[in-house]
Formats: structure tokens, C-alpha cells, sequence
């Protein structure tokens, strides 16, 4: 296995328990310890006080947590349906997976993820697997086109003449040979989803009652003066910067390297 | 061209219809109806909730509602919005509108200051843009709003000139970093596929100036295609960035029919911002051609 696709999959081994774990710890609902609102950072309250009157720094890491569940959910359900994508094309049907991937990748996902996440009224996990479905279908259809030419290549040919049936031809061969290009997609579709859940979360399309990097930023925001005192300004600048930090790490450690990594860059700037 | 043309066409309007009937069953299904909670308090009951029903269209059965609204559309009517009592199409129409004019104003400052910078600076290109690439947009837009309430210049929605002028400057903000990358490495692709051009026209002792400009003009169209899938995102986004700045565009409209339990405003809105997010993306794909 090469460094980068060892890297890629040590990612996936431990970003999806990891967030089966902060699934479970977040599951009873935050249990934070108690503050004055808006009260300035101590030792006690590194943070200070959020305006409802909780440890911020507490409320926060619940938020990240919960982003890092919705990125490894949208990791999850990206992976199956790009991974299906390529396994239909590779079997024939590329026209098909690209007509479908084209007449999908037109969608607008974060009001259509609001509308689905008003009717649903998702946790994390199931808004990650949404949010990942939806942000898929533009990767899919260069994903089909690479594993139809996979499947045309010579190697696959001989294990086709072999007797090798379509699908072993796929998992042994097709699905492997785009390891790297399925997490790098992949993980794009996971960081989008990390910023669909705060921008939506800013603007309480989401349960508020939720702690979320995107509900704190919306409570600064409509608490008069909470962005004039020290603690408010500093989690404003904490949950921005977290929410940024986790969409672009999960990005950046699944990401190819070399000249393939600009043009995937291209792909992660729209998202 | 002419059959990808078609195919092409083809899978937007398969995008459309699907995205029309998604948006008009998950409004229907999702938001309810705010007569559901007034019914409940007895302020509106009997004849006179059953009344707004049929106004509203929300008596009817799913796929006769679906069909009677799309035939609404086909005739340039969606329905009255329960919000705001008028029109869906006018209000969405209007909310369009009003959220092209920034939209395009920064999108178009973000172009120029990107091809700016390219046309002097590349392959030398600044690393400030490079980390900016990577912020989300809403992140501009929310600074704006703390800049605007630190200020006093309140929270009521209006769309006043200095509010245009702060909406245009976030997307030119989100756009300009992006569009460098893109061209940057456009102009690479360009020089690959150039050498031998490049080559000759040294050879013939074109200034570098001269060269230059033919790599210019041979990355415009990728530096324009992704220009116009980015105008789509920003459109896209529009729907959380017009609610932090108070600007009654397209996006806000979104977001109260959502917050409000506006079925038919909500599945109309939803629409426009697909129609437009298709055109250009289908308009992107043709260039890149």
C-alpha cells in the first residue's frame, strides 16, 4: 500500500470510531457546568460564560464533537454512494451513473438539506448522512468515468477471461485501484457537510436546544452586546475557527498529494 | 456538441423536476401549516379554517396539489404565500432579483481582482490567498454582522445601498481566493498545453508580455467556467448569508418560508435557486468545452 493510501485509510480507521464515541458521549444531552452569562474567562471557565448561561468552553467542545460525528457520518453514506457509483459503472452502466450524477449535481444542498432537516428533524448522525448524500453526486460522475476505464484496462481483461465474475472484478480490482480518489472525494463531501451544519445551525434551521459551533454563533448574534465583552468575542473567534479547522483537517487528511492534489483543491473550494 | 447539448439539457430538467417534487413533498409533508397551530387555539376553527385550506391549496391531495402547482408556474402563479399573502412567484421573483444585483457586483469584483493579480503576479503568487481559499464564506458574512451591530446600524432587513454595497464585499471576499486558485492553475494547465506555441513564439522574439497574454486568453475560459459555479455556490449560500447580513433577497425569503411554515413560498424559492444553480453550471460545463 503506498504512504498516502496508508495515511487515508489510518484516517478512516479512526475518524469513524472516534466519532461513534462522541456520538455516545453527546447522546444524553450537554451536562455543562454552570455560569454566569457572559461571564469573562477564568480558570475556572476558560471560556467564560455563554449567554444563556453555561461553560462556553464545555458548550463548545459539545459542538465540535458534534460536527466531527456529522463529518464522519457524511464520511460514511459519501463513501457508499460514490463507491456504488463506481462499482455500477465499472459494470457497464457508466452512462448511466453519469446522466443521473449530472442531473443531481445541480441541486442546491444546503437549502434542500434545511428543508430535509426541518421535516426530519435529524440528530447529527442522521444530518451527516444526508448532508453527505447530497454533496456526492458531482464527484460521482468523474468517479464512474475513472472506473469504467479501470475496468477497460488490460489486467482486467485477462481476470475476465480468466472467468472472474463482474463483481470480484470490482471489489478486487476497480474499487481498490480508486481507494485514494474515493476518500479524497470522499472527504470532501465530509468537510462540506461540517460547514452545511453550522451555517444552518447560525441561522436556527436546526434544533437549537442542540449545542452546536453554529447555535453558539447565532446566541452571540442575537444577545445585544454579547460581541462587545471579551468572552463573546472569544468564542465567536473559538467557534469560527473550529468550524473551519474541522472542515479543513478533515479535507487535508484525505486529500490526494503531488499534482493531483490543485486540481482536487479546485473541487474542495466549491464545496 | 449538438447530442451533449441535449444530454445535458436533459439531465437539467430531470434535475428540476426532481428537485421540484422533493421541495413541494417536503414542504408540504415537513413544515405543515401554521392554521395546524392556530386551529389548536381556537383562534381559527370549522368553516373558516377549512376555508384557508382551500385558498392555500393545502386540502388537496399530494400529487393533485404537486401537479395544480406546477401547472400554477407553467401559467406564471404558485400559489399565495402565507407569509407575506401575495404571490409565491412574484415574491420569489422579486427576492431573485434583489439578490442578483450583490451577488454579481462582488462576483465581478472577485474576477477582476483575481485576473488582476494573475495577469502580474503568476506563477509568483501570494500565500495569503491561498489560506484564505480555504474560510467559508459565512465567515465573512458574519463579521460583517458583528461589524454592523458594533456600529448601530440595526438589525432590520433593507436593502439601502450601503447593504448591497457589505453583501457584494463578502462575496468578492469568499470569491477572490478561489478564483486565484483557479486560474492559477489554469494558466498551468495552459502552459502545458502551449509549449510548443510558447516555444515558436519565442523563437520569433514575441516579448514575454505577448506570451503572457496568450496564456491569459487560453485559461479564460476555465477561469470563467469556474467563475460561474462559483456564482451558483454563492447563490446557494445565500440562504444563510442574508439572514447574518438583514438583506431581503432570495436567501432570507428562503429561510423565513422555512422557519415560518410556508409551504409553497418555500418550494418555489427552492426551485429559483435550482433553476439559476443549473443554468450555470450547465452554461459552466459548455465553456469548459
Amino acid at each position: 500500500m503506498k504512504p498516502g493510501m496508508r495515511r487515508r485509510s489510518g484516517m478512516l480507521l479512526v475518524l469513524l470510531p472516534a466519532a461513534l464515541i462522541a456520538a455516545a458521549l453527546a447522546a444524553p444531552g450537554p451536562r455543562c457546568p454552570v455560569a454566569s452569562p457572559l461571564a469573562p474567562p477564568s480558570l475556572r471557565h476558560p471560556l467564560g460564560g455563554d449567554p444563556l448561561g453555561r461553560d462556553a468552553a464545555c458548550i463548545l467542545a459539545l459542538g465540535a464533537l458534534r460536527s466531527i460525528v456529522v463529518a464522519a457520518a457524511a464520511l460514511a453514506s459519501s463513501l457508499a454512494v460514490l463507491a456504488s457509483a463506481a462499482a455500477l459503472a465499472a459494470t457497464g452502466r457508466e452512462r448511466l451513473v453519469a446522466h443521473l450524477a449530472g442531473a443531481l449535481a445541480g441541486l442546491p444542498r444546503l437549502p434542500l438539506l434545511g428543508l430535509l432537516a426541518l421535516y426530519t428533524k435529524p440528530g447529527p448522525l442522521l444530518l451527516g448522512l444526508l448532508a453527505g448524500l447530497l454533496a456526492s453526486p458531482g464527484a460521482a460522475r468523474s468517479l464512474a468515468s475513472a472506473a469504467a476505464r479501470e475496468a477497460r484496462s488490460l489486467y482486467v481483461e485477462a481476470a475476465l477471461a480468466a472467468g472472474a465474475s463482474e463483481y470480484w472484478i470490482v471489489a478486487r480490482h476497480v474499487l481498490p485501484a480508486l481507494r485514494g480518489q474515493l476518500a479524497a472525494h470522499a472527504g470532501i463531501a465530509a468537510a462540506a457537510a461540517v460547514y452545511m451544519e453550522a451555517g444552518l445551525a447560525m441561522i436556527g434551521l436546526l434544533d437549537p436546544s442542540k449545542p452546536s459551533l453554529g447555535t453558539t454563533l447565532m446566541l452571540l448574534l442575537e444577545t445585544p452586546g454579547a460581541l462587545l465583552t471579551p468572552a463573546g468575542l472569544l468564542q465567536a473567534a473559538t467557534a469560527l475557527t473550529l468550524i473551519a479547522g474541522i472542515g479543513a483537517a478533515v479535507y487535508a487528511s484525505l486529500r490526494p498529494r503531488g499534482r493531483l492534489a490543485e486540481k482536487h483543491l479546485l473541487a474542495w473550494l466549491l464545496a | 456538441m449538438s447530442r451533449k447539448l441535449l444530454a445535458a439539457v436533459s439531465e437539467v430538467a430531470v434535475g428540476l423536476l426532481l428537485l421540484a417534487l422533493v421541495s413541494y413533498l417536503a414542504a408540504r409533508l415537513g413544515l405543515g401549516s401554521p392554521l395546524a397551530g392556530l386551529g389548536a387555539e381556537g383562534e381559527i376553527e370549522g368553516e373558516a379554517a377549512e376555508r384557508l385550506r382551500r385558498l392555500y391549496g393545502l386540502d388537496e391531495p399530494l400529487l393533485w396539489g404537486f401537479l395544480s402547482w406546477l401547472r400554477g408556474l407553467a401559467r406564471g402563479e404558485a400559489g399565495p404565500s402565507m407569509v407575506y399573502g401575495a404571490d409565491a412567484l412574484r415574491l420569489v421573483a422579486a427576492g431573485l432579483a434583489a439578490t442578483l444585483a450583490p451577488v454579481t457586483l462582488g462576483g465581478l469584483v472577485a474576477l477582476a481582482a483575481a485576473w488582476a493579480v494573475l495577469a502580474s503576479s503568476w506563477p509568483r503568487m501570494p500565500a495569503a490567498p491561498r489560506l484564505l481559499a480555504h474560510v467559508p464564506g459565512y465567515v465573512y458574512a458574519y463579521a460583517a454582522a458583528a461589524a454592523a451591530w458594533l456600529l448601530g446600524l440595526g438589525g432590520t432587513p433593507s436593502a439601502s445601498p450601503t447593504r448591497v454595497l457589505v453583501y457584494a464585499a463578502v462575496v468578492a471576499a469568499a470569491l477572490a481566493p478561489r478564483l486565484l486558485h483557479a486560474g492559477s492553475e489554469a494558466l498551468r494547465d495552459a502552459l502545458e498545453d502551449n509549449t510548443a506555441a510558447l516555444a515558436a513564439a519565442r523563437a520569433m522574439g514575441h516579448p514575454s508580455s505577448w506570451r503572457r497574454g496568450l496564456l491569459l486568453r487560453a485559461a479564460a475560459p476555465t477561469l470563467l467556467s469556474y467563475w460561474l459555479m462559483l456564482y451558483a455556490y454563492v447563490l446557494e449560500r445565500s440562504i444563510v448569508l442574508e439572514p447574518l447580513l438583514s438583506y431581503p433577497g432570495l436567501g432570507s425569503l428562503l429561510a423565513t418560508a422555512l422557519l415560518e411554515a410556508d409551504p409553497v413560498l418555500a418550494a418555489t424559492g427552492l426551485l429559483a435557486v435550482g433553476l439559476v444553480s443549473y443554468a450555470a453550471s450547465l452554461a459552466a460545463s459548455l465553456l469548459e468545452r
